[in-house]
């Protein structure tokens, strides 16, 4: 706040005192200041406008500035009219330092504009553009003038309004700053009235001291400048009267002084005079009296001066009061003028939206109209379409109208012919043309002139006249009749224009009538005569009619009586009500096919009454067709025959049981009359084959008795039954039971023999077998008999004890080696008693046994089980030692119906096998004490042979270099024979460095702790291979690696084998073109292991010499022959040990050699070949 | 002999062992400046300015050590171990010969911080070999460490450019 309060302060003088506050120059100034700011702040607007308008004008940004710096440079402008009256110098200068800025901004982005400026559109281009502007405008204008009208009005009244409240603005700024002047001026002129009045003060005061001081002195200087001093303090009553002229008060107050002063005067004078004339000194009274009248002016003037300086405050007040109104007019004023100008832009763009929207509502409505355009243009489209089809139509109806055989004529309301189609032509016999534009008339006979009229009448009238049968004339002169009818023809409007008549030639069909009326005459006779017959029918059968469905159309009395349905009860309902369901489906659908044919039906039917019962009727069914041959309806005609039927099915039923035995019929001579089912089935000999034959020549039958005895005994019974033997058509041969009964025919005489046959054939087998199963349970018992004996026998000469017992637990066997062992015989106690009883203990020799681990107990549950006990018992004192093994027993259905037991004895075995313990612990303890021994002299030798090896080294390193040297250095000097042993020593040398490596090496895998890891063994012998590659380079070897697995073993000591076997391969096949180098995993030693191999083609080895070939610094071979240290092997062995297998060789002299390999792997290593855990040593 | 900036100290205390190491490096003409020590306790006190060798400064070691594992007094491994740990030392290339591959050596030898461990061969013609090559390498090949001394002579030589 303070810095605004700065803003504002008026310390500064404004400008208007530079002035003088002379008021043209003032006004000079103000004026144009004015005006300038004015139309500073017009001219922005109007860019705004512009750039409004122009959206694509390249240049926008830069007339904003521009904008904004004519806005500020008119901002300084109005600054500087208000610096006229306040000295505001601050806001004027920060509104300077901002218009500069503005400016300097506007400068810089101007200049790089004057390249684009330069590269704008071509003059023509821009008339192009500008051509295209003015039709633009024109459009606008023509489109705007209504609006502009109304936006003109609002625009010149917005501005008018402005230039109001601005020129307002104006007239009150300059009438405060009237005021403000003269407030000024009053200030001032209150300052010159104090002035003034001291100014007098002190003159008087001086003339009064002078006065005294030269009456005190006498100087004529004194009297001089009281003198003067006089003349002043007139000058000055005069200038303070006329400065006062306006203040009543004032005036008053100097007229109160002025005699005072005249008073002061006076006698200053006095004394003066005194002192001139008479020498006096002014006296102590005087000094007083002076003092007294001093004080008197002092205090007058005082007065008018207190009084001034009264006035002076009010009107500085007034003046500041005045400056505060200005200000405030000042920023009202600029508020309402921005507040205007800011309505203003608002309204403008208020009208150029309202234009807008005009705009955009136009082109809406034009758009519109194109639609609407389209809409109308694709309706009258479709209405020539329309018409079209409307035409096509016409012309087909009038094709229609042509061809038609009826006769179409249209006629005119009087009757004259105006259209005439072929059918017309046909039928009357006039063509088109003779008949148009001819009368109606011409066609009607005299006798029926009078239809026409009366037809044209009701035409007239708008009726339709309805088919109607009339006689007219040919051309020709024939009469014929026709059926015609006539309908009004109306146009567009409604009204009857003509008739149009459809007539058809009827002269056939009324002759049909004729004949049809004849024909009915003589039918309705026959009719007659069939209705006389029916009813004598009726009187006779059961009559029903049905239509092709099968529903009853008629039924007669006879029907209704059997059916006991009432005639109502029959009539419409299908013929299935009567359906008893005895026949099949397939019964009435022949029934059905063969009316429905047209074919008459007969048959037997079996229905049923309306309470259930059934009737049969013999039955004819008719067909009557119509005249396209098929049937109309069918006419039934039944009889009862129910009682016939009746007994006809007894019979049917009897016959088939009877079918059912076996029954033959024969005659006196023992010919087969007749064969029933049960006969064929039996014999299987079909009825065809059987009757006529003799029959026991056809079965072949076997007599018990003589046949003949049979037959006497037969003929004087009258019956017989006995057993036969016959033989079917097969030839099977059956037992039957034969029941023979004579027949006698009406007169007593011996006719037929009735034989009824039972076959027995399996009763008769089922008894043999009996007997012989009899036989067998004789024969069976006694070997049973024997085989207990041997049982028995073989249980008492068992070692074993052997007992058993029931399934409650009770001893049903013990054997005397029991009674043995044991000491005593079976025991009537219960199991829990056993342990007790016979002294059972645990093997630790005190503990009970518990009595259900007994196996025997437990064998009981169920559970077959075995163990070794301790016997003590009275009869048994030192006790022994029994084996049990117990097992249940179980009967047919799988329940337990026992146990048995077997022990032995097993104290003497018991004793050896501790000895055997004892002796197996001693050994142990031996094998341990040897195989540490044994260790302790491998290591020894181990460490022995490491370190001659490594020590043996460095004096070997020394004699090999210094030979060489020697060699080197003087061998140029030396006797070819000194060379040659030098040589040898230095071969000698090399060899024992190969030693001593070798050694070396067979020390280091002896100390080297096995470190199993899973290996790929093809990726080691690869490898192998390679590293010996310098040594076969140049020959012939073929490698015939086979797949080998991946297993558990140390890769670095395996590769070694590899190394070292392959490496004797290698050379004892140096002979070899080409050398056959073979490994691979093939087969299984006998503890399950994988036994690897290696076998080459070279000179192989003496067998003699196996046991040499892993032996230490063995060699099979001359060093000349062959080289090496011998000591390959005995890695190779070393190695193999270490992982627990065993190596072995066989060979051949000059057929090769084998040598396989375990490595303590097996079947259940893995085989797969995947990660290896690396073979690089 | 200037024992300043040697190329190689050979610590070997069998005269053979020395003669043929030192028959190798000058017919390889791998390095001119050779001096033997023959045992442990020398070899510090080459190296540690002490001793026999008191006048000696640190400031100019020799460039490559070539130590033989089995030493009288001190053997191979302690003063491999005595050169490494200390700082004034530490950055001197030390080469272990030695007869034996034993693993137990190359591991101590190795986290001692030896800068490379080879096997004395038994051929002659090898371990010439061997020995040229090592000597070209550490002498020439590589490149020295450097200390305060050779630091100062690469200022110089810079002023003098």
């Amino acid at each position: 706040m303070d810095f605004v309060k700065q803003l504002f302060s008026s310390d500064f003088m404004p400008h208007g005192f530079c002035y003088l506050w002379n008021p043209r120059i003032v006004w000079l100034n103000v004026l144009p200041d004015g005006l300038i700011a004015l139309s500073y702040y017009c001219i922005p607007l109007i860019l705004i406008y512009f750039i409004r308008k122009n959206r694509d004008f390249p240049f926008n940004r830069v007339f904003w500035m521009f904008g904004t710096f004519i806005l500020a440079c008119g901002t300084t402008h109005v600054m500087e009219i208000w610096n006229v009256w306040h000295g505001d110098y601050l806001i004027a200068g920060i509104v300077k330092a901002i218009t500069a800025a503005v400016s300097v901004l506007t400068t810089v982005m101007l200049i790089p504009l004057v390249p684009k400026v330069i590269s704008l559109p071509e003059r023509a281009h821009l008339q192009e553009m500008n051509r295209k502007l003015e039709w633009q405008i024109a459009e606008r204008k023509r489109l705007d003038a209504p609006i502009d009208a109304s936006l003109r009005r609002k625009v010149t009244g917005g501005f008018i309004v402005a230039i109001l409240l601005t020129s307002f603005l104006g007239y009150s700024g300059w009438r405060s700053a009237q005021r403000a002047a003269q407030d000024d001026y009053r200030v001032a002129h209150t300052y010159e009235v104090m002035e003034s009045i001291q100014r007098l003060s002190r003159h008087v005061i001086v003339t009064e001291t002078s006065a005294r001081a030269f009456a005190l002195s006498g100087q004529e200087s004194l009297l001089v400048n009281y003198q003067s001093t006089r003349q002043k303090v007139f000058q000055d009553e005069a200038e303070l009267r006329s400065l006062t002229a306006d203040n009543f008060s004032q005036q008053r107050h100097l007229d109160v002084l002025d005699p005072q002063v005249r008073a002061a005067l006076d006698f200053a004078e006095s004394i003066m005079t005194k002192r001139q004339e008479s020498h006096a000194y002014p006296g102590g009274s005087d000094a007083l009296e002076i003092e007294r009248h001093l004080d008197v002016v002092t205090a007058t003037s005082g007065d008018m001066y207190a009084e001034e300086t009264k006035l002076l405050s009010q009107r500085m007040q007034t003046a500041r009061a005045g400056q505060l109104s200005a200000k405030l007019i000042a920023i009202i004023g600029s508020l309402l003028g921005v507040g205007l100008w800011v309505l203003a832009l608002f309204a403008v763009n208020h009208e150029i939206d309202i234009s807008a929207r005009a705009r955009t509502q136009l082109s809406t409505l034009n758009s519109e109209l194109e639609q609407r355009v389209q809409r109308r243009t694709a309706a009258l489209q479709s209405e020539i379409l329309d018409r079209r089809r409307a035409q096509e139509m016409t012309e087909r109806l009038a094709a229609i109208v042509e061809f038609s055989d009826d006769a179409i004529i249209s006629k005119t309301l009087d009757g004259i012919i105006t259209a005439w189609n072929h059918g017309a032509e046909k039928i009357f016999g006039y063509s088109t043309s003779e008949a148009i534009g001819k009368p109606m008339r011409m066609l009607i006979p005299p006798e029926r002139a009078h239809e026409e009229t009366d037809i044209l009448a009701r035409i007239a009238r708008g009726e339709s006249v309805e088919h109607f049968e009339t006689v007219r004339i040919r051309k020709d002169g024939t009469l014929i009749d026709i059926s015609a009818a006539v309908s009004p023809i109306k146009d567009g409007n409604g009204t009857i224009v003509g008739a149009s008549k459809i007539a058809r030639d009827i002269s056939e069909h009324k002759r049909a009538e004729e004949a049809l009326k004849q024909s009915f005459a003589t039918s309705d006779r026959a009719l007659k005569e069939l209705a006389d017959q029916k009813f004598a029918l009726d009187q006779h059968a059961i009559v029903a009619v049905t239509d092709v469905q099968g529903t009853i159309t008629y039924v007669n009395e006879k029907f209704c009586s059997i059916s006991q349905y009432s005639r109502d009860e029959l009539i419409g309902q299908n013929h299935r009500i009567l359906n008893s369901g005895h026949h099949p489906k397939e019964f009435f659908q022949q029934m059905y096919h063969a009316i429905a044919h047209g074919k008459v039906w007969h048959g037997e039917i079996k229905n049923r009454t309306k309470n259930g019962s059934a009737y049969w009727v013999d039955t004819t069914v008719v067909p009557s067709m119509d005249t396209g041959g098929k049937p109309r309806q069918y006419v039934a005609i039944r009889a009862d025959i129910t009682e016939r039927k009746v007994v006809e099915e007894t019979l049917r039923e009897q016959s088939k049981i009877l079918e059912l035995a076996q029954v033959l019929v024969r005659d006196m001579q023992s010919r087969i009359v007749l064969w029933n089912l049960g006969a064929e089935k039996l014999y299987g000999f079909t009825k065809q084959e059987a009757v006529g034959q003799i029959s026991h020549e056809l079965l072949q039958t076997e007599f018990p008795t003589p046949m003949e005895e049979i037959e006497e005994q037969f003929q004087h019974a009258g019956t017989w039954t006995g057993e036969l033997i016959h033989r079917k058509r097969d030839g099977g041969r059956i037992v039957v039971s034969s029941l023979w009964v004579l027949h006698r025919d009406g007169n007593g005489e011996p006719a037929r023999i009735l034989e009824a046959n039972t076959d027995i054939t399996g009763r008769k087998d089922a008894e043999q077998r009996l007997s012989a199963q009899a036989e067998e349970l004789a024969g069976s018992r006694q070997a049973l008999e024997i085989k207990t004996l041997t049982l028995r026998s073989v249980l008492d000469s068992m070692v074993e004890g052997l007992v058993a017992t029931d399934e409650q637990g009770k001893f049903v066997l013990w054997n005397p080696a029991a009674e043995r062992i044991l000491g005593m015989r079976a025991a009537n106690v219960g199991s829990e008693e056993w342990t007790a009883h016979y002294g059972l203990y645990l093997p630790d020799t005190v503990t009970p046994f518990p009595v259900e681990q007994i196996p025997l107990v437990r064998a009981l549950r169920g559970e077959a089980s075995m163990t070794e006990m301790f016997v003590r018992n009275p009869e048994i004192i030192d006790g022994a030692w029994i084996e049990v093994s117990a097992a249940p027993m179980f009967d047919k259905e799988g329940a337990i119906s026992g146990g048995v037991a077997a022990f032995r004895d097993i104290t003497q075995r018991r004793a050896d096998e501790r000895e055997i313990l004892r002796l197996n612990e001693d050994l142990e303890l031996r094998v341990i004490e040897r195989t540490a021994q044994l260790e302790v002299a491998n290591k020894e030798l181990e460490a022995f042979s490491y370190s001659v090896s490594h020590d043996l080294r460095a004096p070997l390193r020394h004699i090999i270099g210094f030979s060489k040297m020697l060699v080197e250095e003087f061998g140029s000097t030396l006797d070819p024979g000194a060379k040659h042993y030098l040589d040898r020593i230095q071969a000698g040398t090399q060899n024992m460095g190969l030693l001593v490596d070798e050694l070396l090496n067979l020390a280091k895998v002896g100390r080297h702790s096995l470190n199993r890891r899973t290996t790929d063994l093809k990726a080691i012998v690869a490898e192998v291979v390679a590293i010996l590659e310098p040594d076969f380079q140049g020959r012939r070897v073929e490698w015939l690696i086979a797949d080998l697995p991946s297993v558990e073993c140390d890769p670095v000591l395996v590769k070694q084998i590899f190394q070292n076997l392959l490496a004797n391969a290698l050379k004892f096949t140096r002979a070899r073109n080409p050398a056959v180098i073979e490994v691979c995993q093939a087969e299984h030693s006998d503890d399950g292991q994988w036994v690897f191999t290696v076998r080459d083609n070279g000179i192989g080895f003496n067998m003699k010499y196996v046991d040499k070939l892993f032996g230490v610094f063995q060699r099979l071979h001359r060093p000349e022959d062959f080289e090496g240290t011998g000591i390959g092997l005995a890695t190779v062995q070393r190695i193999v040990q270490k992982h627990g297998g065993r190596v072995w060789a066989k060979g051949e002299l000059d057929k090769g050699a084998v040598f396989h390999f375990t490595l303590g792997v097996g079947e259940t290593e893995s085989k797969t070949n995947g990660a290896t855990a690396g073979g690089q040593s | 002999m200037n024992l300043e900036g040697l190329d190689i100290l050979l610590v070997e205390d069998n005269q053979d062992d020395m003669d043929l190491a030192l028959h190798a490096l000058q017919r390889g003409k791998v390095a001119n400046r050779i001096f033997v020590v023959r045992d442990g306790e020398e070899a510090l006190d080459f190296l540690f300015c002490r001793g026999k060798y008191a006048e000696r400064s640190f400031d100019h070691p020799p460039k490559l050590v070539l130590l033989d594992l089995k030493l009288p007094k001190v053997n191979g491994m302690e003063v491999l171990q005595q050169i490494k740990t200390d700082p004034r030392t530490r950055t001197i290339p030390v080469v272990m010969m030695t007869s034996s591959r034993e693993e137990r050596d190359l591991v101590s030898g190795y986290s001692l911080g030896v800068n490379s461990y080879i096997q004395k061969p038994v051929d002659f013609d090898q371990f010439r070999e061997t020995v040229k090559t090592v000597g070209l390498y550490w002498l020439v090949t590589n490149q020295p460490p450097i200390t305060e001394a050779s630091q100062h002579l690469a200022a110089i030589d810079e002023r003098n450019l």
